[in-house]
């Protein structure tokens, strides 16, 4: 018996239809969920601007400056989390054991928790995200975008989701090994946005070299911000002295090392996993 | 009084249970508090006085609220609501204690591990990452601190406890109560102080029970009244502790009614 | 179909500990340890057989079924499921067995049955056709139709697990693994979900392999009983077997014909008479285990004292008005079996 083989984008497809019929058999519930991400969002974003209302720059940055940073971050993060949440999940599930229906079925171990939480309410951040880039847009003082600015900020969006995505990924792989680790995760996911919600130069020499090389936050949207801004960024800070162009474009680059290094720990996760039954 | 007591005692035990759960959730206030207050020291980079509030001031109300969240528990608190859902709660009323006494025991006991453990630790990572403004007139500040605590947690456990009743009647309570605590991170100043909003505004944010929740108290550890504005402004937070109890024992009252009547 | 030879899985437990701060207190050395879970299990299990795992609690039943639907690996061992490794070929074996954890579903909780149902057909890519047939077996088999199309939340119980038995045979597995399929239903649907599985297995010889506590299941089922104790499987055979073996426990029922006299034996020694005449009967090699007015219930182990001898015994001692005998029946067989595990 050969049961025909399975295409796995087509399977992706249907089980996010599936998920988002099942969400929507509930209208209200879904429709007020999206609001409410995205009011939850909003009044974080507002808070800002109080701040704004009294400083008219923060560490050289306005508020129309920090608001494009902003509005790419929880951009880049919707994408992530509407993708990614099967991973960011995972931990209840392997407590309860329901993680092991996972390993009984005759898929990749990553693509069905890839595949188990597709989360289209996840927009309600999206569209805040992008309320703060059209605010940011309204400067008066800004430079005219062309074409080539909305494809930066266009790549720079996606990009900075798949970094967010593999984040999500090796929470998923640290919820494997620690049990009540969840906690700890958040730290690096909701953290790491509103860490990338600012201008990274505020921050301490640590932390802002964590935020490159180790978890590459500053590749979300700080070296593209700087480059649509036109803001030659501080001097001395930026890696091997390159301008900000280079670092937005090499970007995709280290969003792909990012995520390939996700998957090798979330592969050997799994396999310890299997070995250990946690 | 003896059983809300152990109550408490009991609630005390079983934050003890996810003692890493709340090791991580310290590493995770605090990394936030840092995250915070960066932003807040540029802004005084520019001006030395924002509302009157100064550089210190602004880094310890960053902290203080950081801290006192844990205490008044402004995330995800919805063991009534849980309860409600699966029935237990029948189980609760038949017990002859009073409703909102026995949820609000243990919701002391919680908020009192909350202190040792989170409020405390945050504020000593506050002190040695930016360093703290500590109260200058300690005799004065520390016990009335004690007090806006006591009636923020009451205030917060009373709007909390509103919020989770919603379960009885909305099968999608979760999303709109979500959205209430979250309008409350908002309004009750854990954002943004509420002296950064403009006058107006401000003046209506400080009139409403939310601003009982974080504000007040932080604006007390600051020592930003005193004389009879501090007297004022514990008595007007006293006032929505009652306020807000007493809608919350009425609304457990109509809601169990309900359940007495229907049987849930 | 099912080779097992020699399987061995221990687990690190890291002791809990509890309190402020247990985390950091946890980091310090000391605080692991070595659970054996399997310490050697081996059998084998033909095409076509339903076998039964009993044992208590942690026995190792759960671990052992765990690794050979390959979600563990084990530390030492072989095993072979349909000639394949299972922690080596997992998907390959995920594709010919179908599991059933009783405990949860792998249905899709906020979907109508049969769309749970159409994806696990799409998982296993199982062709429109058979899908078609299946699907129509199990509709019939399972009396699916009355809530193929309810959310799968607003399933009882009962539906539930016969939806989740529904999704583990779209694919025409050759071997079922149950993890307790009767575990909190009711005596209809635990009778509905056996006849399913006998028929299933009478007609297209699946094999199944199930653990279960409800020795009903296994009466009704299962041919063969594996008992698995302390990491070992202590009994491979008949469930009859078991209890010829384990079961030597019995009880003789006495009725006394004179109600004043238990509590003194009235020949051993003549000269000495007890006051007290409400005390437990006194035969060397049987324990009076209950007393109700004049009947009594003498326990006894028929592998140190035969029944006949313990009957003139009594029969020498005490005067008799009637008797009964009493084997054990299964439960009480495995029920002092398990309970011996925790002495």
């Amino acid at each position: 018996m050969t049961p025909s083989s399975v295409f796995l984008p087509a399977l992706y497809v249907r089980l996010a239809v599936a998920r988002v019929r099942g969400q929507m058999r509930y209208r209200v519930g879904f429709l007020l969920m999206i609001l409410g991400v995205f009011v939850a969002n909003a009044f974080e974003f507002v808070a800002l601007l109080v701040l704004f209302g009294q400083v008219k720059v923060l560490g050289g940055w306005s508020a129309h400056e920090v608001a494009l940073l902003w509005g790419m971050s929880q951009m880049s993060f919707a994408i992530a989390e509407a993708f990614g949440r099967g991973f960011e999940g995972l931990a209840p599930q392997v407590r309860s054991g329901e993680f092991d229906q996972v390993l009984v079925r005759p898929l990749p171990v990553f693509f069905q928790v890839f595949a188990s939480a597709f989360e289209a309410h996840r927009i309600g951040r999206f569209l805040q995200g992008a309320t703060a880039v059209w605010y940011a847009r309204s400067d008066p003082a800004s430079i005219p975008w062309q074409a080539s600015h909305w494809t930066t900020l266009i790549f720079a969006v996606t990009t900075g989701a798949v970094i967010f995505f593999a984040t999500f990924v090796l929470g998923g792989a640290w919820a494997l090994r620690v049990v009540d680790g969840q906690e700890l995760m958040n730290t690096f996911t909701y953290g790491g946005t509103t860490l990338a919600s600012y201008p990274l130069e505020l921050f301490s020499d640590p932390i802002r070299r964590a935020a490159t090389w180790i978890l590459p936050l500053a590749f979300v949207n700080y070296f593209p911000a700087l480059a649509l801004l036109g803001r030659v960024g501080p001097p001395g800070m930026l890696p091997f002295g390159l301008t900000p162009i280079i670092l937005a474009m090499s970007a995709p680059v280290v969003a792909m090392t990012y995520l390939g290094v996700a998957v090798v720990v979330w592969d050997r996760s799994v396999m310890r996993y299997q070995g250990t039954g946690t | 009084m003896r059983v809300y007591a152990e109550l408490a005692r009991r609630a005390w035990q079983r934050q003890r249970a996810y003692g890493n759960a709340n090791l991580a959730g310290l590493f995770t206030n605090s990394f936030f508090g840092y995250i915070r207050v960066v932003p807040l020291m540029a802004a005084f980079a520019s001006r030395p006085d924002i509302s009157g509030y100064d550089r210190d001031v602004a880094i310890t109300w960053n902290w203080l609220a950081q801290s006192l969240i844990t205490i008044v528990a402004l995330w995800g608190w919805w063991d009534v609501a849980l309860t409600i859902r699966s029935g237990e709660v029948a189980i609760d009323l038949a017990r002859p204690i009073h409703y909102l006494g026995y949820w609000l025991a243990r919701d002391v006991g919680r908020a009192a591990y909350s202190t040792v453990y989170r409020f405390i630790p945050i504020l000593a990572v506050g002190q040695l990452v930016s360093g703290l403004r500590w109260p200058e007139a300690p005799w004065l500040t520390w016990p009335a601190f004690m007090c806006s605590l006591i009636l923020a947690l009451f205030t917060s456990f009373a709007w909390r406890f509103l919020l989770n009743l919603g379960a009885f009647w909305l099968t999608d309570y979760r999303a709109i109560a979500s959205l209430g605590l979250v309008a409350t991170t908002f309004l009750s100043g854990f954002l943004v102080p509420l002296a950064f909003f403009p006058p107006a505004i401000r003046s209506i944010l400080e009139a409403l029970p939310f601003a009982a929740i974080i504000q007040t108290p932080a604006t007390v550890f600051l020592e930003r009244a005193d004389g009879m504005d501090l007297a004022l402004l514990l008595a007007q937070q006293l006032g929505w502790a009652v306020v807000m109890l007493g809608i919350a024992h009425w609304g457990a009252q109509v809601a169990t009614r309900r359940v007495t009547v229907q049987g849930g | 179909m099912i080779a097992v030879e020699e399987l061995r899985k221990a687990f690190r437990v890291t002791t809990r500990r509890t309190g402020g701060f247990s985390a950091i207190r946890a980091l310090l050395p000391g605080a692991t340890s070595y659970v054996e879970a399997v310490r050697n299990v081996s059998f084998t299990i033909n095409g076509g057989e339903m076998v039964a795992v009993l044992g208590p609690n942690g026995a190792g039943k759960s671990t052992t079924i765990k690794m050979l639907t390959g979600i563990l690996v084990p530390d030492a061992g072989t095993a072979t499921i349909l000639g394949l490794v299972p922690w080596q070929s997992r998907r390959a074996v995920a594709k010919r067995i179908g599991v059933v954890f009783g405990q949860r579903t792998q249905l899709w909780w906020d979907l109508p049955l049969s769309d749970s149902l159409d994806l696990v057909r799409h998982m296993y890519g199982v062709p429109t056709q058979r899908f078609a047939e299946n699907l129509a077996t199990c509709r019939e088999l399972l009396e699916l139709d009355p809530f193929l199309d309810r959310p799968v939340r607003q399933l009882s119980l009962g539906q539930r697990m016969r939806g989740d038995l529904a999704a583990a045979l779209i694919h025409d597995p050759e071997i079922l693994f149950l993890d307790e399929p009767t575990i909190g239903l009711d005596l209809v649907v635990k009778a509905r979900i056996r006849d399913a599985l006998r028929h299933l297995n009478e007609t297209r010889g699946v094999t199944v392999l199930l653990t279960t506590h409800d020795l009903a299941d296994v009466a009704r089922l299962c041919q063969r009983v594996l008992l698995i104790d302390h990491g070992r499987v202590v009994h491979d055979g008949g469930l009859e077997a078991l209890r010829t073996r384990f079961g030597s426990g019995c009880t003789l029922v006495v009725d006394l014909a004179d109600p004043s006299t238990p509590g003194q034996a009235p020949s051993a020694k003549g000269d000495e008479t007890d006051q007290r005449n409400d005390g437990p009967m006194v035969v060397p090699g049987a324990i009076e285990i209950r007393a109700e007015g004049n009947r009594h219930w003498l326990a006894f182990d028929r592998r140190e004292v035969s029944a006949s001898d313990l009957i003139a015994a009594v029969a020498s001692r005490y005067p008799l008005s009637d008797l009964t005998l009493e084997e054990p029946d299964i439960e009480t067989v495995i029920a002092s079996l398990y309970a011996s595990r925790t002495e």
